[in-house]
């Protein structure tokens, strides 16, 4: 089952079809501002626009970004202990990535069910 | 200890001829020790069995089966196995169940002092990747660095973005990747520019390639089939691009590739993401 990020609108398949697990993270957001104006255009606006020469693109830190890799609690980095505890025999010695071990969970995300993707002809 | 069987061995330590009946290299155990089995793996649903036999003090011979299971995000899980009195013979890790795979799943073995808290390695015994058919024995298996050998050539599906958004890619915690080739597709709305797809490589921080098409742009409306690799020279093809990349790109965990698109528009559409890599666990 395929999985939309709700941070960028961004499709994956959280399992690849060899088993291993992929992990999501969202690209850059953008702006797009009208070069005569200055303003902000809104996403359709933005769609709208008939010569892409009349608007800039700025990048933008996306607020609600979603990043699947492994954060540094989970590594156990700057945890002196963690490599102790690791080494217990009483923790628990596996356990599913959750979005506690993820960098940043951003707005989440769903499952969806996509038709498989098409290859380049 | 699960799963134990045992049989009574009349000579234990000598054969009828007087020679020692084990061999040589036989750890000796005062009952302080422990196999210690360390794992990092990227594929779910998998169960490693270690396998060993010792020959208790009392003459016993001693099977045992332990079962770990490893994470499935690449961080090390481990699991302490205390021993008892006698002479550790040999041990084996295999796939109980899942299907681990070379370059994904690797394990490494140790023998400890100790069973819990502070612990001693005392000697690593086993470290090798394991599959469903490919499983490290001691003694006999050489102990292998995780980046030894070619890697496991990995195809892998990339995220599709949202409209006007680049791709970006990330090469997991504890990984480490060769990109050998890569595929997408940039659909154009009709705004009038020409885009020009670039694809970046960095560390994660800090780009270190960049790699970028003919100057000739995709146009508005127009659809752009890319095609990345090494051994090939920029080219635009009559439905597309390819972009030259070096041979033995690697980038490690945490880098990511991206495409960066000078003259994208809000409606423009990245699809069918997929690149071919070789992977190494990276510990």
């Amino acid at each position: 089952m395929a999985r939309r990020c709700l941070s960028c609108g961004g499709t994956y398949e959280p399992v690849q079809a060899d088993g291993s697990t992929y992990f999501h993270a969202c690209p850059e957001a953008f702006a797009y501002v009208d070069v005569k104006t200055g303003r902000e255009l809104t996403p359709d606006e933005a769609r709208a626009v008939a010569d892409g020469a009349t608007v800039r693109r700025e990048a933008r830190p996306r607020p609600d970004a979603r990043d699947e890799n492994v954060n540094d609690q989970a590594r156990g980095v700057g945890d002196p202990e963690a490599r102790l505890r690791a080494l217990d025999r009483a923790a628990p010695p596996a356990r599913p990535h959750t979005e506690a071990d993820m960098i940043r969970a951003g707005a989440g995300a769903v499952d969806v069910d996509l038709e498989a993707p098409k290859e380049p002809a | 200890m699960a799963d134990v069987s045992s049989v009574v061995v009349k000579a234990p330590l000598a054969d009828n001829a007087g020679q020692p009946a084990i061999e040589p290299g036989a750890f000796f155990l005062d009952g302080n020790y422990s196999l210690q089995l360390n794992s990092w793996n990227g594929v779910a649903g998998v169960v490693l069995g270690l396998r060993f036999r010792i020959l208790r003090s009392d003459g016993q011979l001693v099977d045992s089966v332990e079962l770990h299971t490893p994470n499935s995000n690449f961080t090390q899980a481990t699991t302490t196995h205390p021993l008892p009195q006698g002479f550790l013979l040999n041990a084996f890790i295999f796939a109980a169940s899942g299907n681990p795979l070379v370059g994904i799943t690797f394990a490494q073995l140790q023998l400890v002092r100790g069973f819990s808290g502070a612990i001693t390695p005392i000697s690593t015994i086993l470290q090798d990747y394991v599959s469903t058919t490919q499983g490290p024995s001691w003694p006999g298996s050489p102990i292998r660095s995780s980046i030894d050998g070619p890697g496991a050539l990995r195809s892998i599906a990339g995220t599709t973005p949202g409209a006007g958004a680049e791709i970006i890619e990330t090469v997991p915690l504890n990984v480490r990747w060769q990109l050998v080739s890569v595929v997408y597709t940039l659909t154009n709305s009709a705004t009038v520019a020409n885009r020009f797809s670039r694809l970046f490589v960095n560390d994660g921080a800090n780009v270190y390639g960049r790699f970028e098409q003919p100057a000739v742009g995709l146009a508005a409306s127009a659809t752009g089939l890319y095609t990345a690799g090494g051994n090939i020279t920029n080219t635009t093809w009559q439905d597309g691009y390819a972009l030259a990349l070096p041979d033995a790109l690697r980038i490690p965990g945490g880098g990511h590739w991206l495409t960066s698109t000078l003259g994208i528009q809000a409606g423009d559409q990245y699809s069918a993401v997929r690149y071919l890599v070789f992977q190494w666990i990276d510990v």
